[in-house]
């Protein structure tokens, strides 16, 4: 269940990058295979760590990215869901490559520009 | 909808007090490995018998890793080393700030080697950067053949794997053929180091952990010079 620390350094971060005056709609975030994440059990931890919090709500989207993997026969590169996936050419001496990606890529924002607005109208509500 | 790119890795933060540990580790010169494996593979056992072996030649250090007790504390300070044991309650693995509070109750100027067993699990504990210089992942043949196979993250992310429990090999139908065509697959680099080490047989092992402190920061060459050649002789004693 290491999804739970994982979700708690991505609410850190996503904190971090978001302007004032901002509302966080979504986050994209990609995943190699190496990183060992199980979708549902992250989509679990990102709802507990953001639960109660001005990040309530927001949706998390994961890119899943598959296996790169290169023959060590015929030097061909194709991507998979399996490591142990042979190659076309018929070979089984195939190495993957890379795969331990964990990014935060972006954050889908709306801003709010209302909030100067809404103050001045309550400071007018107030009784003379 | 306006997008903000970011790109950052998720475990920036981990990352960040890693790098301290590693800065702190190497002023001290201090060669420090990250022993990672499942639950009653013979880590605590290891740790022992590698204490037994070494500790009156090098200072050691361990910081052990576990969801509940000091168990496993108060066996590694039966054999003489300096240990801080952190609980996890509900972790799954250790990261850099548990290891970085740990390591402010060790005098690292006193150490040689600094060993940090993790929480036992094969999985979580690979993607958190502590600080060390080597991750060492061990299996036994008990856990069974297909082990490497189902945890291609331990065999991709480790400098050395350790197959422990190979007295028990010809019970357990573990083919050495199966497992070590899947580590030579997932990681052609690293080298695995079969061990017993209910018989002792742990020679390998002390030569990889010897030649790589011996390699590591320059402060521990003088302290440790003789090592070498002395390990494979030191009858196995507590």
């Amino acid at each position: 269940m290491h999804e739970l620390s994982i979700a708690r350094s991505l609410l850190g971060l996503v904190k971090e990058n978001t302007p004032e005056n901002a509302r966080v709609r979504s986050v994209l975030v990609r995943v190699g295979p190496l990183q060992a994440i199980e979708p549902g059990a992250m989509q679990l931890a990102w709802q507990a760590v953001t639960d109660d919090s001005p990040l309530d709500g927001v949706q998390l989207s994961l890119t899943l990215v598959p296996w790169e993997l290169h023959c060590r026969e015929c030097d061909r590169r194709w991507t998979s869901e399996d490591w142990s996936d042979p190659c076309t050419c018929g070979s089984c001496r195939v190495d993957p490559i890379g795969g331990d990606e964990l990014t935060l890529l972006s954050l889908d924002i709306e801003e709010i520009h209302s909030a100067v607005v809404d103050e001045s109208q309550s400071v007018m509500r107030k009784p003379a | 909808m306006p997008e903000i790119r970011v790109v950052q890795n998720l475990l920036k933060h981990n990352d960040e007090i890693a790098a301290m540990n590693r800065q702190r580790l190497q002023d001290a010169g201090v060669f420090c490995i990250d022993l990672i494996g499942s639950p009653g593979c013979g880590k605590t056992s290891l740790l022992e018998a590698t204490l037994r072996r070494l500790n009156q030649r090098m200072n050691i250090g361990v910081i052990a890793g576990d969801l509940a007790t000091d168990r496993d504390a108060q066996r590694i300070q039966a054999c003489g080393a300096k240990v801080v044991q952190i609980n996890t309650g509900k972790g799954c693995h250790l990261d850099a700030n548990q290891v970085r509070h740990a390591m402010d109750e060790i005098d690292l100027n006193d150490l040689d080697l600094l060993i940090i067993e993790n929480v036992g699990n094969l999985i979580c504990p690979v993607g958190f950067d502590l600080g060390q210089d080597a991750k060492v992942g061990m299996f036994s043949v008990c856990e069974g053949d297909d082990k490497a196979a189902k945890h291609p993250h331990l065999v991709c992310a480790a400098d050395v794997l350790l197959l422990n429990k190979t007295d028990l090999m010809q019970h357990v139908r573990f083919h050495p053929v199966t497992f070590l065509e899947d580590v030579e697959s997932l990681n052609p680099d690293v080298s695995v180091i079969e061990l017993s080490v209910t018989e002792a047989k742990i020679e390998r092992w002390l030569e990889w952990l010897l030649s790589r402190v011996l390699t590591g920061p320059d402060s521990c060459v003088s302290q440790t010079s003789a090592l070498a050649s002395e390990a494979k002789v030191t009858p196995d004693t507590c």
